[in-house]
């Protein structure tokens, strides 16, 4: 279903990917882990299309097709989706007006008013989530918890064949990630196949991933089946080093002190 | 009695609780407005036209009056549209909300807008915010908010933003499916429809609907 064949990607010049490969068969749950800055969401990211990532060399390749010069619009119409890690607070835009265009650029012809109500009501219901959040600005002033549960709810309507969820289970409580675990294992025995970014193991015990990949430096240093998951999420990542003798670079997030407005008082 | 008719083009004295909407249709607007104890004014101030303006307004705010101004500009390439607004807090406990929203595709957009609060004129309260998106690489906007506060017990505050798209908020919205174009829109419509909401005169606001609606954000 999906396969990157070194892919290396540059942001603002800065090299993040080396060399990826893998391949996602349909079906999949796979566990996307490694140590914070080494390019988990950054592959997110480029998968999706996102004009920020540059890809250097390499490709991807969707359900056969190389998407790699895809636009990101087109993507998703095919069938990719992610979940992002801190949606972003759109102000003006209704969520409701936002869900029904994105579902409709996905159909041949606009959901009927009836039907979307009752889809949009089921799925604001399996996150917990009020339904009256619709009409609220997108993302706007919504907590950590609730934005995932947004993201979730946009997964459901669209129902795509791969889903890439990106540290999903931050800001939710226990009730939450269960709601959350239900509905990723409810689209996926219906056919969706995830890609999870993960910290806790909380999150593996409730969706079994059946194959891992461990992103470090860039590149993925180390794959395997499921348990491969559940151990990094028990003993971290120092075994790696000591067992496979891979060396992780640390990573050092460079840290905005922002700006300040301008006030003239006399 | 005999209601007076309020001219945006002429000094206005405000006496009784009043809305409008008035679209600029002529190149230069001076005026003022005196805004009597206990009453308010709501002012759309509609500026779409494919013309220069200038519009200097200075507001004279009384004892728990409030102002309530929103405006929208639309400027066409080679426009120039300059706003000079003064809101005066001469008396206690006034009210004051400035709030700008722009559409620059490839024009100038200035706006300079002052409030003052006077020494004695404890518990105002006012607030100036701006926003304004520049569609071309030849948009010119700038936003000036400035506050003259001489006295202890108020709240003052002003906001700005300019530029054009935030490219985070544009890959959000694609990834579900909207086009570029479809994501531009939905931006730009967000930060005026709110505005545009507000009017109440139903002609001015269907023209102002038609004109945003047919742009071409792509």
């Amino acid at each position: 279903m999906l396969k990157i064949n070194d892919l290396n990607v540059s942001i603002d010049s800065s090299s993040i990917l080396n060399g990826i490969n893998l391949e996602i068969s349909k079906g999949d749950i796979v566990a996307l882990l490694g140590p914070n800055g080494h390019g988990k969401s950054t592959l997110f990211h480029s998968i999706m299309g996102n004009p920020r990532y540059v890809v250097n060399k390499g490709n991807i390749i969707f359900n056969g097709e190389d998407i790699t010069k895809m636009d990101v619009s087109t993507r998703s119409k095919k069938g990719l989706f992610l979940a992002f890690q801190n949606p972003p607070e759109i102000s003006g835009v209704m969520t409701l007006d936002f869900f029904k265009n994105s579902l409709n650029s996905h159909l041949d012809k606009p959901i009927k008013l009836l039907d979307f109500y009752k889809k949009t009501t089921q799925a604001y219901e399996d996150v917990g989530l009020d339904s009256s959040f619709i009409e609220r600005n997108l993302n706007e002033g919504f907590s950590g918890g609730e934005k995932k549960r947004n993201e979730i709810i946009q997964l459901q309507l669209l129902s795509p064949t791969l889903a890439m969820l990106d540290e999903i289970d931050s800001g939710l409580d226990v009730d939450a990630l269960s709601s959350i675990a239900k509905v990723i294992n409810n689209m996926h025995e219906k056919g969706t196949t995830f890609i999870l970014i993960s910290h806790y193991d909380k999150l593996f015990s409730l969706i079994n991933p059946n194959k891992t990949f461990v992103i470090i430096n860039g590149k993925v240093a180390l794959s395997g089946d499921g348990l491969l998951a559940k151990r990094i999420s028990k003993e971290g990542y120092s075994f790696i080093e000591k067992e496979f003798k891979i060396k992780i670079e640390k990573k050092e997030k460079q840290v905005s002190i922002g700006s300040c407005g301008v006030k003239q008082v006399i | 009695m005999k209601k007076e008719i309020i001219n945006i083009y002429s000094d206005n004295k405000i006496k009784t609780n009043e809305i409008c909407d008035f679209c600029i249709s002529e190149k230069e607007v001076n005026s003022s407005f005196f805004i009597e104890s206990n009453k308010s004014l709501l002012i759309n101030l509609i500026d779409i036209d494919n013309i220069n303006s200038s519009i200097n307004i200075i507001f004279n705010l009384k004892n728990k009056s409030k102002l309530l101004l929103n405006i929208i500009s639309l400027s066409s390439i080679n426009n120039k549209k300059e706003y000079h607004l003064s809101i005066n807090h001469n008396h206690p406990e006034s009210y004051s909300r400035v709030n700008i929203s722009g559409i620059n595709l490839g024009g100038n957009i200035l706006v300079d807008a002052k409030a003052r609060i006077i020494q004695g004129a404890n518990k105002s309260d006012t607030r100036i915010e701006g926003k304004i998106t520049n569609l071309s690489s030849v948009a010119r906007s700038r936003i000036s908010p400035i506050l003259y506060i001489k006295e202890n017990d108020v709240k003052a505050s002003h906001s700005a933003s300019l530029g054009s798209y935030n490219e985070a908020d544009l890959f959000y919205l694609t990834s579900r499916g909207l086009t570029l174009g479809d994501a531009k829109k939905a931006i730009t419509y967000g930060s005026i429809y709110p505005l545009i909401n507000n009017i109440n005169d139903t002609r001015i606001k269907t023209l102002s609907l038609d004109k945003i609606r047919s742009l071409s954000l792509c």
